[in-house]
């Protein structure tokens, strides 16, 4: 083969060369892009009062509250494991309670996971959207910091979860 | 007397009103009971969700909200949803509508839930309705939000890219 | 387009970057339509995926908007953001590895590089199976040497791995592409 040493280079060249070619790509990216750079505008005049009001949540109730997508369906409509986790070192007693299991305080009991007070629950969850607070001591509730807050009517905080169909988040 | 009692035998007759809910039973007094039960019935004479309303009386009920907050909570929320279906037009599905009462109650107007439904031709909007309103409870003026929303919709982007809109501003997720 | 261009300075660039810093979003939509072309190649060789790769991009451009004020030298903004891409293409690629790793190895089996079609009539369709059996980092080297022309000392800056540790990727996946390709490419002669 007169090529034989020739044509691997060659090869890698003709290769290159293709992979340079323009691609097709959604042209309404740059639409999308427009849509959150509008949202990180405004992210990005309210980051201190958002921040330092965040930390005064925090200090002023003594714990600092998380949820997290512990793992997906692979199927819409499937219901997903929801982890639920909250800080509250001086807690005897967290629970759970929201629409999903009917505002009864006592139906969702969170452990005590570690010994600087993280407490945790997972809770399965249809797609849907949901509201949530912790229950402290069966006297305190406190909501999520980093979570939607819904409109209050009853004078304690709410948070908002939302689970999506869709696999990928 | 005898007509107060008549009444209160009038307003518990299960043949002028549905079954009560179950779940309501153990947790409201009767009288808070009875009105509650009302509302969800002219809710559900209206073709209106109930659920949010049940769910409604015993978040109230666990926060230990008077009789009277309660049923003024759920006719608010009742009316809300009568606005909210109105909006998003004949045929508009149970969760838009849930949907529709969050944006809503978050400041949208009556005109941004039609203006997102016209996005969408005939998409379902529950989702980017939803979205509206999370980010406004996150701290996003109402304008700026529905802008985004609106934005997004006329691109056609599936449910995912509205949650990826919300997660992106939240941060909820891994830098 | 300019395949060095990323890493000239650009004052063009400079002077969109400050208007947008300035509070015009529309400065922005003319640097996105400046880099969307390139950088959405790289996004989809390296992850071979459509989708993922919009999603990535995306994401890349709102991040660039987002720390601009962070970009120390805006007439290179394109180096700067191409570094956000290539960073943002090794999560989106790590975390679907982990993700669908058995899915991925059961739908694109190594015995069907060769046995797809007549040889030379799907040359794009097998470079991209051969470009899949890629370990990520072969793969990264390669498309920042050979498609995206940078030099050793520019991928060492980008991606923060050593120049003999770049060059051995790149030549074992030269190596590997060869293995892969050569008995379609010969046909294509």
């Amino acid at each position: 083969m007169e090529n034989s040493e020739i044509a691997p280079d060659r090869l890698i060249d003709a290769l290159a060369a293709e992979l340079r070619k323009p691609v097709s790509l959604d042209s309404r990216i740059d639409q999308r892009v427009m849509a959150e750079i509008r949202l990180t505008r405004v992210r990005t005049q309210r980051r201190r009062t958002m921040i330092w009001s965040g930390l005064g949540l925090a200090i002023a109730a003594g714990v600092a509250a998380l949820a997290v997508f512990a793992g997906k369906s692979p199927m819409p409509g499937h219901a997903e494991r929801v982890s639920f986790a909250l800080e509250a070192p001086s807690a005897n007693h967290v629970t759970l309670v929201g629409d999903f299991n009917n505002w009864d305080p006592q139906a969702t009991p969170l452990r005590r996971v570690s010994s600087n007070g993280r407490w945790e629950t997972t809770v399965p969850l249809r797609p849907g959207r949901y509201q949530f607070t912790f229950m402290i001591d069966g006297t305190r509730w406190v909501a999520d910091p980093r979570l939607p807050r819904a409109v209050d009517d009853f004078g304690e905080p709410t948070s908002v979860i939302t689970i999506l169909p869709t696999a990928r988040l | 007397m005898r007509s107060g009692f008549a009444l209160l035998l009038l307003l518990a007759c299960p043949a002028l009103l549905r079954a009560q809910d179950p779940r309501l039973a153990s947790r409201l007094d009767p009288a808070t009971r009875r009105m509650v039960t009302a509302l969800i019935d002219s809710a559900a004479t209206a073709g209106l969700p109930t659920e949010p309303l049940i769910q409604k009386a015993l978040e109230g009920a666990s926060k230990g909200a008077s009789g009277g907050r309660i049923v003024a909570a759920l006719r608010t929320l009742a009316g809300n949803m009568e606005t909210a279906r109105a909006a998003l037009g004949k045929g508009s599905r149970e969760q838009e509508i849930v949907a529709g009462v969050a944006a809503l109650r978050a400041g949208a107007t009556t005109g941004a839930i039609r203006g997102l439904r016209l996005a969408r031709a005939d998409r379902d909007v529950a989702v980017p309705l939803a979205v509206l309103a999370d980010l406004v409870g996150l701290g996003v003026n109402v304008e700026a939000a529905y802008e985004s929303v609106l934005d997004l919709a006329r691109t056609e982007a599936d449910d995912a890219a509205f949650a990826r809109l919300k997660q992106r501003y939240s941060g909820d997720r891994q830098p | 387009m300019d395949r060095a261009g990323l890493y000239h300075v650009n004052d063009g660039d400079a002077l969109l970057v400050a208007r947008v810093l300035g509070g015009d979003d529309d400065a922005y939509g003319i640097l996105m339509a400046r880099y969307r072309d390139r950088f959405g190649r790289y996004a989809l060789h390296l992850l071979r995926d459509q989708g993922d790769a919009e999603d990535v991009l995306q994401e890349t451009f709102v991040r660039g908007f987002r720390y601009l004020r962070h970009c120390e030298n805006p007439g290179r903004f394109g180096a700067w953001l191409f570094r956000i891409l290539v960073n943002r293409c090794r999560t989106a690629y790590r975390e679907r590895e982990r993700s669908s790793r058995t899915l991925v190895t059961a739908e694109h089996g190594p015995e069907a590089i060769t046995r797809d079609g007549p040889a030379g009539s799907g040359w794009r369709e097998e470079i991209d199976r051969a470009l899949g059996h890629l370990p990520g980092e072969q793969r990264e080297a390669f498309l920042l040497k050979y498609v995206e022309d940078l030099s050793y000392d520019e991928m060492e800056q980008l991606t923060g791995a050593g120049i003999s540790a770049l060059k051995m990727r790149v030549s074992r996946a030269c190596k590997h592409l060869r293995d892969l390709l050569l008995e379609v490419y010969d046909g294509k002669l």
